[in-house]
């Protein structure tokens, strides 16, 4: 069993061993891919030795508060309701800073007076835009699936922001916030987590073809909802599904390193941890 | 004197797409009248004789109509849904079991029924058992529990509350 070891003299918490072996996982989720793969220490210190976060972003917060009132709205109107008021969505948006434990890290620019404004101005948008109205049935609201899809490993676990199902096909979306419109590399980056999900739920309406889109909110000053659409590419989805077995493999074999970056280590939630870890 | 015994039975089952299945069986026959005065039993074991052979004939027919759609291509099958007309000639949304095949309801409608019951204060049991021939939302496919929640936004929460 992979453990670590801290310097007692500097670290009055008990040195934190790996509370499961990497292996005793039954799943795998595409964001602890994404965390392997951003930085396998922090992959470590989150999915085996189980740490807590001794501080979560604010900017993370914030995008997991929008999210909670966009599941809102979409839940709402899964259930036949009209569309919710932007008050009620930033009522869930609250609820969201409120379900936080861990100390929220805020950067000089930022405060939570600041970022309920932003967050009123991005939900307003969000209301007015069509994206927020999709035709068809809405068939899932964050929904959780879970599915054998590459063989050998563990089930992959996703949750999958809106699924909805028009007369012609099926389509996948995730919502996401971000400082600014996406970049192509943002968009590939994003498509594959997609294609993991379409082999999840391909079989909701196997009759149709399945669409996969992203809509994206972004922060900036003139808020916008920028829409990016693809199709599940065969080919990706293979490379994706080498790319998880790899990743897997990697992680059965404890093979835990930091992975220091500026971009990175700036809002990474185990600083501390990672500064004393022995190597 | 004889007497005339009539005895017929229909079924509807749901498809995919607001379609529907049914058939009828009606059958007519004459029974010795003093068999009502003196052997009632005998009586009714004729009248489940012929309601057990109406069953049967309905379940065949329904069975053989499925199997036909079930062998046509995607697109003619959709075709069907899409017209929403059958062999039988039924169509439309109507009250009866439906197909249970295909992938069962995610959670977020199996919360999005419960909820809409819920707020119409309905039986729901009692309206699934009705409707899909199942008591609890989780057993629908996904195809019939947009259904569901088309079919429950539908109802009025009054006269709903009512019947259910």
């Amino acid at each position: 069993m992979t453990s670590l070891i801290f310097e007692p003299a500097t670290e009055a918490r008990p040195p934190p061993l790996a509370t499961a072996s990497p292996q005793d996982r039954n799943y795998i989720s595409f964001s602890a891919i994404r965390s392997y793969q951003t930085c396998p220490l922090q992959y470590f210190f989150r999915y085996v030795a189980g740490l807590p976060k001794e501080t979560v972003s604010a900017s993370l917060v914030f995008g997991s508060a929008i999210h909670n009132a966009v599941e809102h709205h979409f839940r709402r109107l899964l259930e036949g309701q009209p569309a919710p008021p932007v008050e009620e969505l930033m009522a869930r948006y609250r609820e969201g800073w409120q379900d936080q434990s861990a100390p929220v890290r805020f950067s000089k620019d930022e405060g939570t007076g600041t970022l309920d404004g932003l967050a009123e101005r991005m939900l307003r948008t969000f209301a007015a835009n069509d994206l927020a109205r999709p035709s068809g049935h809405i068939l899932g609201v964050e929904e959780t699936l879970r599915g054998s899809i590459i063989p050998g490993l563990p089930d992959v676990l996703g949750r999958i922001d809106l699924i909805v199902e028009t007369p012609d096909e099926l389509v996948i979306s995730d919502w996401k916030t971000s400082r600014a419109r996406y970049s192509q590399d943002q968009v590939e980056d994003s498509t594959e987590q997609l294609l993991l999900y379409a082999e999840l739920a391909k079989d909701f309406a196997p009759r149709k073809k399945i669409r996969l889109e992203f809509a994206v909110l972004t922060k900036t000053k003139e808020i916008q909802v920028e829409r990016y659409s693809a199709a599940p590419d065969p080919l990706r989805i293979d490379r994706t599904k080498r790319v998880v077995e790899r990743v897997w493999k990697a992680i059965e074999g404890e093979v835990f390193y930091p992975a220091p970056s500026t971009m990175n280590c700036s809002g990474c939630p185990y600083r501390d941890p990672c500064r004393k870890w022995p190597g | 004197m004889p007497l005339k015994v009539s005895v017929g039975l229909s079924k509807k089952i749901g498809q995919p797409d607001y379609g529907s299945l049914g058939a009828s069986c009606h059958v007519e026959y004459e029974a010795d009248s003093v068999l009502l005065f003196q052997d009632l039993e005998a009586f009714h074991r004729q009248v489940k004789a012929a309601f057990t052979a109406c069953k049967q004939a309905v379940s065949d027919e329904l069975y053989r109509h499925q199997n036909g759609e079930l062998q046509q291509s995607p697109d003619q099958a959709q075709q069907n849904n899409h017209n929403g007309q059958h062999a039988n000639g039924a169509n439309g949304r109507t009250n009866g079991q439906r197909r249970q095949t295909g992938r069962k309801a995610t959670a977020s409608q199996v919360r999005a029924i419960n909820s809409i019951a819920d707020r119409l204060q309905l039986d729901l049991a009692k309206w699934l058992h009705e409707k899909f021939g199942i008591n609890v939302p989780a057993e629908l496919t996904i195809s019939d529990a947009s259904h569901a929640i088309d079919e429950l936004k539908a109802l009025p929460a009054t006269t709903n509350g009512g019947r259910y």
